[in-house]
Formats: structure tokens, C-alpha cells, sequence
């Protein structure tokens, strides 16, 4: 009786069903400029949530500043980062080329940019490098130049102009180059003082920045933001792929993705507070213009191998499939 | 039946009396009261700032403040032709902590369940959405009523940020109080999803409003919200300034004075930003000023929602690691695991060996 009795309780425990086991924990460290009050953590714990359905407890840790959270993923203090693409360039290409130079220049073409890569079995290989994998891709702006003479909007007017770049961002450093401006190396940190003082010409930032950085100061009444976006800023999910089970990768891809339109709300709202005389809007032939300084910008840094050429190649179709009378799509040159 | 009908035509006169009453106060009260009212603004405030602040601040207890607050604002609003806006700032802000103790609850609550074994992944998750989806709720209004009363020193001194106004020393405090509640509204209103679209450039305009009062006379708490606003927004401060260290002396400054708002600013900053390795000692820190500095008499009820909000930070952390509250204030989840140090030699080691029996059947 006592054996039968002992039999049941072992096979009672091995047939209890996994998911009244408690669950391990991932740890992602996530960057929001905002910390735990941010907009994107505050989506990232919902992400959370729901995620810590598919085999084990997701944790989100607030950082504000982004590469502490890059370092710390690096040292293996956490399973998972967020940050933008450009920062956690160094461990995948493929998926920091989202943000090429030019190459996204409108939110609808993003969405269509994303979602193709999200789903394309392709790219899944693509989208995991040395063991890490990015599972999902977050909106945070188009990146515009900020300027404090408004009369500085086409490409031959930036000659000569100081401008802030980030020091990590190489293709910044390469397009300031091309335009003839000179660099002047930045933060986060210290963009918004740099502007606002008066230390620099120009800036690029997307539009979250402009209430907290207070760049209404820099523009004052002759300044303006050219409304032509020369990026899209995304927020990358990344994580060690060995650290999550079997399915994770495409569960968050599409997870995150049903939370892209939520993310672009914060963006255009944004937007929708940088005061409407404050936009330059930039004549069509400048922005021809514009359009082939970008092209030939980014085709010059795939070359270096700062870009994946794979994903450019399929951003220019996107782009031409929207637009077909744009001049690329006459040629083939990404 | 006929009793129950009697008594509801009771009530009935009752009520048409009342009405009665009402209707001849309407059409009299304002030809005798207009002149009073008038002037009222003025006095409400007077009253509010010289009698009623003191009196509640030196009574440790934010569940009475905060019902006195939300219960007193529309009276405060309606009794005046113009508004009072010290007594509604402070009115405001006091009715704020009612929401911010609920939207607290939520968030731990939304914690905890993160830690329940025995529940489906998939209740686990609605466990934890529903808690999390009432937190914003209860965050939505505390941002509303914080922003409001930082709307109301607005509305009396001008927009904040923009140079010092002119300000009462009496009133100082009032404006004091107003800058903590336009943080306390960002950040509220940042967990409910930004509902109420509280300007991010509001800390840039409190660590500038923060300049304009008296540090020592209020606890360092001004130099920590300007360090606060630092170290949030990147770039805010002053060249070659570390926000951080600014905020740790601002908040070893406050501690001494047994009014510790500095050191709840520095652990909220902190655990916004997620920095473990400040929120640790700032806690532990907080916990050892609290039995070593008994709070300021006067100054009770501000010491103890301070305590409040490094004890919600606290239960945050335990929470998320245990599942439960702060087991003891100051200490760190786990710290508690560390085997105790031995007290000198050990006393036993001297004594010769004590044969133990190893079986019951052999004791007699």
C-alpha cells in the first residue's frame, strides 16, 4: 500500500503539466530615455507579459542610458537589450541597416519594411548573428535635422556648418563628411545643450527629443526642423537566443509587430508638438536632391560594410513598389 | 405601507424645506455675501497656507491629508468668485496621494503576480495585465490632480521656469510643494500611458523653478528636484556637473533635518532609471536617518510620505524578487541569506565531547 501510495506521488509529479512549473526568468535591459516612466518601457512590460507565455518569466530592466544597457548584455548581466539599431550595430548588421541613411522615408514604408522582415523565413537566419538574435523592431521617429538658420535647407547650404553628430554612429560621420559640414562629436547628453547654445549650426534627433531636450530654445525665430526624414530611428529587441526557448524568436517578432502602430502613436504625437512654423517643408527638387546624396551615401557605406547590402536591396524595393517614378527605381544600384 | 408612506412624505417636506431654504439663500445670499466673496480668494488662502498647512503637516498621516485634499477642492473652487490658487494647489496635491496610494497597490499587485507558481502562464499574464491596465487608471488621476496643482502656482506666479517670481516668504512653501507635484505629475502620468500629455520639458522647467527657493529652509529637497531633472533628461545640467553625486549630497543634506524628502526624490530618480546601485544605500540610508533623526514635529506629515514613497520603491524591489513587501525597511532583498558572523571564538570549542545516544531504544 505504501509503495502504490509512494508510485502515485512520483508519477503525480512527473505528470503534472509544465506550465505549473514556475518558470525561469530572462532578463531584458531595456533603454528608455524616460527610464521606468518612459513610453517604450511602459510597452516593452506589456511585451513583457505577454511573452512570459511562451516558456519562461520575462523581465524588463529600465536603463537610461543606452550603452550601460549595450555593455551590460555584452557582459552577460542580462539575456536580452533594447536599443536603438545603430548602438547594437556591433553584434548584427543586418538588422541595424533598418536605419539606413535615406532609406526609409516615410512610416508607411516602414511598416511594410518591417513586417517584411519579420515574417520572411530569410531573414530569420539573417536576423540572428554569432547567437544573437533581434525579435522585433520599435519605431521611435524619423530622424530630422534640426537647424537654427532656416534658411540652411538643401544640401550645398550645410557646407561649412558645425554639426552634432553621435561619435558611435559612423554613417553620421560619413554623410557630415560628404556634405562638406564639419563634425562635431556628441551625445545624448550633450546635443540638446550644443544646440540650444548656439555651439553648433545643426543637429539630427527624432522628435521625442524636442520637449525634454527643449530645443525650441535652439531653433528660436529663425531656426526650423527640415522636414524631411534622413532616418528611422527603431528600438531593437535583441536576445541570446540559447537563453529562450525553441519559438521565442518568432513569437516576439510578430508580438512586437502588432505593437508598431501603438509605438508610431508616441511618434506622431511628438511631431504633432513641434509648433507647425517651426517645419521647413523642403521643395520636391531639393528633395531629389536629397534622395541622391542618400542613395549614394548608402551605397558607399554597404561597400565599407557598415550596411547589409541584402536588406537594402529589399528596402529599395519596398520603396519603388510604393513609388515607381522615383529616380532609383530606373536603376539597380542597391 | 402606510407608516413607509408617511415617511417619505416626511422626507419629502423635509427635502422641500431644504429646497425652500436653498431658493431663499440663492436669491438673498448674494446681496449679503458678495462683498465677503470678494475678498474671499485672498482669505481661503490665508487660511489654507497659515492655518490649515501647518496643522496637517505636523500630523503623520497621508490617508487623512489626502481625503481632507480631494474632498476640499471643490468647495475651495466654488466658495470664492476668484480662485485661490495657493489652497487649491495645496488642496490638489494633498487629493493626489489618494490615487497614488490605489495606482501603487495596482503596480505591486502587477509584481507579485509576476511571481505566482501554481497558475497557468495564461492567467498569469491576464493576472498581470488587469492589475497593470488598474494601475493606469489610478496613475491617470493622481498625474491629473499633481498636474492641477502645479497648474495652480502657475496660475498664481507664472509660467515656472521662466526667471524667479516674486514670492511671499509664507509662501514659499507652497510654491515648493507645487514644483514636487508638476514631477510627480510627469511621472504618473508617463505609467497611465501619458493620458493627460504632461509635457516632458517639465523637469527642465522645475530644476529652473527649483532655483528660485530656499534650499536649507526646505530640506535640500529644491537642489534634489534640480539634480532629478538632471539626471533624467541627459544634457539638462550644467557642464562637468554629475547629477548623481548632486543628488546623493542633496539627499545626505535632507536626512539629518528629519524631513526627508530629498532622499525620496533621490530613490524615486533612482528607481525610475533603474539604478540598483544607487537605490541600495539610498534605502539603506533612508532606514538608518529614521532611527537615528526622529522626524521633524512640525514638519511630520511630509517625513512620512517620504517614508511612503521609498517604501513603495522598496516593495517594488521586494516584490518583484519574493513576491511579497519589504520584509524590514533598509534591507535588500537576499541580504538577509548571508550566514550570520560568528560572535569572537567559539565558546563551545573547549568543551571535551558529550556522547549522544543515536537511538531512542537506548535511553533507559
Amino acid at each position: 500500500m505504501t509503495l502504490l501510495l509512494r508510485l502515485s506521488l512520483v508519477l503525480a509529479a512527473l505528470l503534472l503539466p509544465p506550465a505549473l512549473a514556475h518558470a525561469e526568468t530572462r532578463v531584458i535591459c531595456a533603454y528608455d530615455p524616460g527610464g521606468r516612466s518612459g513610453d517604450y518601457f511602459a510597452m516593452l512590460s506589456k511585451y513583457a507579459t505577454q511573452a512570459s507565455t511562451w516558456g519562461v518569466t520575462v523581465e524588463i530592466r529600465p536603463y537610461t542610458d543606452e550603452e550601460t544597457a549595450a555593455k551590460d548584455y555584452e557582459a552577460g548581466h542580462c539575456d536580452g537589450v533594447v536599443a536603438t539599431g545603430v548602438r547594437l550595430q556591433r553584434f548584427n548588421r543586418f538588422s541595424s541597416t533598418m536605419e539606413a541613411i535615406g532609406g526609409l522615408p516615410d512610416y508607411a514604408i516602414m511598416k511594410d519594411m518591417v513586417t517584411k522582415t519579420v515574417t520572411s523565413p530569410t531573414a530569420a537566419t539573417l536576423l540572428t548573428q554569432d547567437g544573437n538574435a533581434t525579435v522585433g523592431f520599435i519605431p521611435v521617429g524619423a530622424v530630422y535635422l534640426f537647424v537654427r538658420d532656416r534658411t540652411v535647407d538643401s544640401v550645398p547650404e550645410l557646407a561649412g556648418k558645425r554639426v552634432a553628430a553621435m561619435d558611435y554612429d559612423r554613417a553620421s560621420r560619413f554623410m557630415v563628411d560628404r556634405v562638406g559640414a564639419i563634425m562635431v562629436p556628441s551625445d545624448l547628453g550633450s546635443i540638446g545643450p550644443k544646440f540650444n547654445n548656439g555651439d553648433v549650426d545643426a543637429c539630427y534627433v527624432s522628435a521625442p527629443a524636442f520637449r525634454p531636450f527643449e530645443l525650441h530654445r535652439g531653433i528660436g525665430t529663425k531656426g526650423g526642423v527640415i522636414h524631411a526624414p534622413i532616418a528611422q530611428a527603431t528600438l531593437q529587441v535583441m536576445i541570446r537566443e540559447a537563453r529562450f526557448p525553441a519559438g521565442f524568436a518568432e513569437k516576439s517578432r510578430a508580438e512586437l509587430l502588432g505593437r508598431f502602430d501603438a509605438a508610431l502613436a508616441f511618434v506622431k504625437q511628438a511631431e504633432a508638438e513641434i509648433p507647425a512654423a517651426a517645419w521647413i517643408d523642403v521643395p520636391a527638387a531639393t528633395l531629389v536632391e536629397w534622395d541622391a546624396l542618400f542613395q549614394s551615401v548608402r551605397i558607399q557605406l554597404r561597400d565599407q560594410g557598415a550596411y547589409d547590402g541584402r536588406l537594402l536591396k529589399v528596402m529599395r524595393q519596398v520603396r519603388c513598389g510604393k513609388n515607381p517614378s522615383r529616380a532609383e527605381c530606373a536603376e539597380n544600384k542597391e | 405601507m402606510a407608516a413607509a408612506y408617511r415617511a417619505t412624505r416626511a422626507d419629502a417636506k423635509q427635502r422641500t424645506d431644504a429646497h425652500e431654504s436653498d431658493r431663499r439663500a440663492r436669491i438673498g445670499g448674494p446681496i449679503f455675501a458678495l462683498p465677503l466673496l470678494v475678498a474671499c480668494a485672498g482669505k481661503i488662502d490665508r487660511f489654507t497656507v497659515d492655518r490649515v498647512v501647518p496643522a496637517g503637516n505636523a500630523v503623520a498621516d497621508t490617508g487623512k491629508a489626502c481625503a481632507l485634499g480631494a474632498a476640499l477642492v471643490h468647495p475651495i473652487d466654488a466658495l470664492s468668485k476668484g480662485r485661490s490658487e495657493l489652497a487649491l494647489a495645496v488642496a490638489e496635491g494633498t487629493g493626489a496621494l489618494c490615487a497614488e496610494q490605489e495606482a501603487w497597490e495596482a503596480d505591486l499587485t502587477a509584481l507579485r503576480a509576476r511571481t505566482y507558481d501554481g497558475e497557468s502562464d495564461e492567467a498569469r499574464a491576464a493576472a498581470i495585465t488587469d492589475a497593470t491596465l488598474s494601475a493606469e487608471r489610478h496613475h491617470a488621476i493622481a498625474a491629473a490632480r499633481f498636474d492641477r496643482a502645479f497648474g495652480a502656482i502657475e496660475d498664481e506666479w507664472g509660467t515656472v521656469g521662466d526667471g524667479c517670481p516674486k514670492i511671499a516668504e509664507r509662501d514659499e512653501f507652497v510654491y515648493f510643494f507645487g514644483l514636487v507635484c508638476g514631477t510627480l505629475a510627469l511621472l504618473h502620468d508617463r505609467a497611465s500611458g501619458g493620458v493627460h500629455d504632461v509635457p516632458l520639458d517639465r523637469l527642465g522647467a522645475v530644476a529652473r523653478g527649483a532655483g528660485c527657493v530656499d534650499d536649507a529652509r526646505w530640506w535640500s529637497g529644491p537642489a534634489a528636484l534640480r539634480a532629478g531633472a538632471w539626471a533624467t533628461v541627459p544634457g539638462l545640467g550644467p557642464t562637468g556637473t554629475d547629477p548623481w553625486a548632486e543628488l546623493e549630497t542633496a539627499a545626505a543634506a535632507g536626512d539629518p533635518t528629519g524631513v526627508r524628502v530629498a532622499r525620496a526624490i533621490q530613490i524615486l530618480i533612482a528607481a525610475n532609471a533603474g539604478r540598483n546601485d544607487v537605490l541600495e544605500p539610498a534605502l539603506a540610508a533612508h532606514a538608518a536617518s529614521r532611527e537615528a533623526v526622529p522626524s521633524d514635529p512640525e514638519w511630520a506629515l511630509l517625513d512620512e510620505y517620504a517614508y511612503r514613497i521609498a517604501l513603495q520603491e522598496s516593495d517594488r524591489v521586494w516584490s518583484a524578487a519574493t513576491g511579497h513587501r519589504t520584509e524590514r525597511f533598509g534591507a535588500w532583498p537576499g541580504s538577509a541569506d548571508a550566514p550570520p558572523e560568528p560572535l569572537g571564538p567559539d565558546p563551545f570549542a573547549t568543551e571535551a565531547p558529550v556522547a549522544i545516544p543515536t537511538s531512542p531504544e537506548v535511553i533507559p
